[in-house]
C-alpha cells in the first residue's frame, strides 16, 4: 500500500485501533512514512506516533481467534485491526475478513521488520 | 437551531466577506471535544481565514450530546495541551469530558474560584509562562467564553450556542477573537519546547498536525501533546453494568453447556 508520495504503508482508513479496552477509533488510518509510524484518527488527528525503532509487533494469546496486532510506540501498547471492517463493509464474512487480515497483517509485519521495527511471535 | 437560523448566519457571512459551511463532518480540529469514538459534526461554520487574526467558528454536535459553540483560532507556536476550565458553568463536563486531576494547577491568589487550569505533568511551568496574572484578569472579565483550550498551534474557545449564534451575538466571536487573541498570542510566540522535544521534530506526523507555517520546526515533547481524561462516574457505572451483563451471559452460557452434559 505505497503512493507517489512515498509514504511506506497506508492502511486506509478502516482501521480499528483501541488501548486495553477502549477502542479509540473504527475509521482510523495506520500509516508508516519517513521512518515513523503514526495511528490516526478518522479526521486525520494524531492518535500517536514513533520512529519505527520504538516500534515493537506482537500477537496476541487469542491471535488465532482474531488477528490482531499488538502494536507498541515507545512502550504504550495499541490493539490494532488493519482492515477487518473494510472487509466486512465489502461483503465478505467474519471468517473471510480475517483471512485477509492475517494476509495484510504478514505484509504490515515484513514491512515492518525490514524497516526496523521490532517483531515478536509474528 | 434551525432552517431560519442557519440562513441568518448565512447572510451574517456574506456581508462579513466570510465563508459559510452548512455542515463539516469530521473536521480535523484537535482538541478534547474531538477526542471521542463518535464523529463530531460542525454546523454553520462561519470561515473567517481572511481575517487578522483568521479564525473559524462552529456549532458542534456529538450525538447524544448538546451543541457547544466552538472558536478555532491559530497559534504562531505549538504549546502543550492546556485547557482552562470555568469553575463555574464549564461545558465540558456536560460533553462528558472529565481530566484528570493530577493534571490541575493551582493559580495565584482567587483565580482559583473562577477557574481551573490543567497542562500535561512536567509542563506546570510552561503553563504558568502562559497564564500570567494579567492573562488570567482578562479571562475573568470575558463574558461568554466558559472553557478555553491550547493544543498544538491552536487555541479553542468553547462557549454555549447562544452566546455566539443568537440573532444580537453574531458578531460576538469576532469580539471575543480581537479580545483574547492579541493578549494570548503575545505570550505563545517565543514559547519553544526544543529540550523535550528531542527526537519528536523529526517525526512527519507531529510536524504534519501543526498548520501554522513555521510551527513545525517547534513541535512539543510527547508528554506535553496531550491532556489526559478520566472516566467520569456515568462512564464507570456504564462499564459495571456491561462488565456485570457479560459476566451474566457467560455463566448462563456455561450453565447451559453445563446442564447439557449432565441431562
Amino acid at each position: 500500500m505505497t503512493n507517489e508520495s512515498g509514504t511506506a504503508f497506508d492502511s486506509g482508513d478502516a482501521a480499528t485501533i483501541a488501548t486495553g479496552m477502549k477502542v479509540i477509533t473504527k475509521l482510523g488510518r495506520v500509516v508508516i512514512d519517513d521512518g515513523h509510524l503514526g495511528l490516526l484518527r478518522e479526521n486525520g488527528d494524531l492518535i500517536d506516533s514513533a520512529p519505527l525503532s520504538a516500534v515493537t509487533l506482537k500477537k496476541g494469546l487469542t491471535y488465532a481467534l482474531v488477528p490482531t496486532l499488538h502494536v507498541l510506540l515507545s512502550g504504550k501498547k495499541y490493539l490494532v485491526n488493519l482492515s477487518y471492517e473494510a472487509h466486512i463493509n465489502a461483503g465478505l464474512g467474519d471468517a473471510e475478513a480475517k483471512e485477509a487480515q492475517r494476509d495484510e497483517n504478514t505484509a504490515f509485519v515484513e514491512l515492518v521488520r525490514r524497516l526496523g521495527g521490532e517483531v515478536k511471535g509474528l | 437551531m434551525n432552517r431560519a437560523d442557519s440562513e441568518r448566519v448565512a447572510v451574517y457571512c456574506r456581508s462579513e466577506g466570510y465563508e459559510y459551511r452548512s455542515v463539516w463532518e469530521n473536521p480535523p480540529l484537535s482538541g478534547v471535544l474531538f477526542l471521542a469514538r463518535a464523529p463530531v459534526r460542525l454546523c454553520d461554520v462561519v470561515d473567517a481565514g481572511d481575517e487578522e487574526p483568521p479564525f473559524l467558528v462552529g456549532r458542534a454536535r456529538r450525538r447524544g450530546r448538546r451543541d457547544v459553540a466552538v472558536i478555532v483560532v491559530p497559534l504562531r507556536r505549538p504549546v502543550p495541551n492546556m485547557i482552562l476550565a470555568g469553575t463555574r458553568g464549564s461545558i465540558l463536563p456536560s460533553l462528558g469530558i472529565a481530566l484528570r486531576e493530577d493534571q490541575r494547577l493551582r493559580l495565584e491568589g482567587d483565580f482559583n474560584s473562577h477557574f481551573s487550569l490543567y497542562c500535561p505533568r512536567e509542563y506546570e511551568q510552561d503553563a504558568l509562562y502562559v497564564f500570567t496574572p494579567d492573562v488570567m484578569a482578562l479571562m475573568i472579565d470575558t463574558v461568554g467564553v466558559r472553557d478555553v483550550e491550547f493544543v498544538d498551534d491552536r487555541l479553542l474557545l468553547y462557549a454555549p450556542v447562544e452566546a455566539i449564534y443568537r440573532v444580537d451575538a453574531l458578531g460576538n466571536a469576532k469580539r471575543l477573537v480581537d479580545l483574547l487573541h492579541a493578549k494570548l498570542d503575545r505570550q505563545t510566540r517565543l514559547y519553544s519546547d526544543l529540550e523535550r522535544a528531542g527526537a519528536a521534530r523529526k517525526d512527519p506526523f507531529r510536524r504534519a498536525q501543526l498548520t501554522t507555517q513555521g510551527a513545525g520546526d517547534f513541535v512539543v515533547g510527547n508528554r506535553g501533546r496531550r491532556i489526559r481524561l478520566r472516566t467520569t462516574a456515568l462512564q464507570k457505572i456504564g462499564i459495571g453494568v456491561a462488565a456485570l451483563g457479560a459476566v451474566a451471559a457467560g455463566s448462563y452460557w456455561l450453565w447451559m453447556v453445563f446442564s447439557s452434559f449432565i441431562s
